[in-house]
């Protein structure tokens, strides 16, 4: 087997993808070369190791003894769901049968594999609960009630207010809420995606906004106008819209510096035809 | 000219469907089970100027259980005349008052964890939504292969159109690999 690159999310540990270096181990070296358990070995040793630091990190920055716990992750702490080109998820462990050689699994796989980790942690297994997410989950019924096991965020939130559009947005939430699903009365980071991205397009709830499709166009604000210099086809041409809300596009983000440079008030979204 | 009819389902705090209301949607209807509606209500009355501020002309909050999604003449109660009265549909069909109780837009925002709660979810989002009228804007973040599957399989029996955006590209909004925005047409 060749040494192959994981691209491993773990939403449990952090925002983005890390790349692990999967390599042949001296000790471990044989003419079959790594086997499925030594590749989650690997994963294993790569998660325990960056526990580790971020435990040193925190202690350092904290210049005190932090009560968190130096956690270690068994195998069995851990399952690995592999990404397979044709969109489904395998999981590592498990089925080896369907890739019972490493050759098999370099044919299937690659050597840049994306997966998906998840971790038990302490409270699921107080809770008598498995590693596997999709199937963690205690039902009555068809309702479940183990609360999501995400931490950290990734947008930036203040349920005292965020800048939105020019405005503050004032959304609470409720954190500890372990009664019901315990879901509903939080911001999850969908919410503040989807925020952003209504923010970015605001023509997608509203009928108030522009797209300019000509992007060799000129505009600036007068007032409570916007004016368009339309360049294509060698003559200008200037179409005057009446706008009742000025202040929205004032917020858009801007992609086009040079046109948002001739007014500070006014941001134009960029605009790509085969993919909006 | 009006902004959109909207519809938020798992809205949760509510935090997409007052982005909305802030951004100029014309009438707004958030929606979830009964226990988070007072968290929904006290977030609306916070934002109220700026809802108002955007031209929003009504916001309100719904149960909707995805497990007993109601019919759409409920929603249609919901929406002012002034939504039913701006349409692009056509007005000579008998249903045109029909297409015009379902919203414009759909808002579905991190509502994707549970595999047993994927069916009943778009189970809703087919009751509630019409084809060439509503437009589903959904954010989904992968955290299991089982759910996953299940609503893959369902996403694509339901639309005839995905299109997962690349909003780094499209506008320099960075997120997270693991999480989506689709775009979705019945």
């Amino acid at each position: 087997m060749k040494n192959i690159l994981i691209a491993a999310e773990c939403s449990q540990l952090w925002a983005k993808l890390h790349k692990i270096r999967i390599q042949k181990r001296q000790e471990e070296a044989s003419a079959n070369g790594l086997s499925h358990r030594d590749i989650q070995q690997q994963i294993v040793d790569y998660i325990n190791m960056y526990m580790d630091m971020n435990v040193n990190i925190n202690s350092d920055n904290a210049n005190t003894n932090t009560n968190t716990n130096m956690h270690q992750y068994s195998e069995d702490d851990i399952s690995v769901e592999l990404y397979h080109p044709n969109g489904n998820f395998v999981p590592l462990l498990g089925n080896e049968n369907n890739h019972d050689n490493d050759a098999s699994l370099d044919d299937a796989f690659g050597t840049r594999i994306r997966c998906i980790v998840h971790l038990t942690t302490e409270e699921d297994k107080k809770n008598n609960n498995c590693n596997d997410p999709s199937i963690r989950i205690h039902q009555d019924g068809d309702r479940a009630h183990v609360p999501l096991l995400i931490k950290g965020r990734y947008f930036e939130y203040n349920p005292d207010g965020m800048d939105f559009a020019g405005k503050t947005l004032i959304v609470k939430e409720e954190v500890n809420n372990q009664e019901e699903d315990g879901t509903g009365l939080n911001v999850w980071d969908g919410s503040l995606l989807l925020a952003r991205f209504l923010e970015k397009y605001p023509n997608k709830v509203s009928s108030e906004h522009l797209l300019l499709h000509h992007l060799s166009s000129v505009l600036y604000c007068t007032g409570t106008h916007l004016v368009l210099y339309c360049t294509t086809s060698g003559a200008a041409r200037v179409l005057r819209f009446k706008l009742h809300c000025i202040n929205a596009l004032d917020n858009n983000a801007c992609s086009l510096q040079r046109l948002t440079s001739f007014h500070s008030s006014v941001c134009c979204l960029l605009y790509t035809y085969c993919k909006y | 000219m009006k902004g959109k009819t909207v519809l938020e389902l798992g809205s949760g705090p509510a935090l997409v469907g007052i982005s909305a209301a802030i951004l100029g949607a014309n009438e707004v209807i958030l929606s979830d089970l009964a226990y988070t509606l007072p968290l929904v209500q006290s977030n609306i009355h916070l934002n109220q100027n700026a809802i108002n501020d955007g031209g929003c002309n009504s916001i309100k909050c719904m149960e909707i259980d995805w497990f007993k999604p109601p019919p759409i003449e409920t929603l249609s109660s919901c929406w002012s005349l002034s939504s039913n009265l701006d349409t692009n549909v056509d007005i000579n069909s008998n249903t045109s008052t029909l297409i015009n109780s379902f919203p414009q837009v759909m808002l579905i925002a991190d509502c994707i964890w549970l595999e047993g709660l994927v069916n009943p979810l778009m189970n809703t989002v087919e009751q509630l939504s019409h084809a060439g009228h509503t437009e589903v804007i959904i954010t989904y973040q992968r955290r299991g292969k089982a759910a996953h599957d299940v609503f893959w399989k369902r996403l694509r029996d339901a639309f005839t159109s995905i299109e997962e955006l690349d909003t780094m590209e499209m506008c320099g909004l960075e997120k997270p690999e693991f999480m989506s925005l689709f775009i979705c047409h019945r």
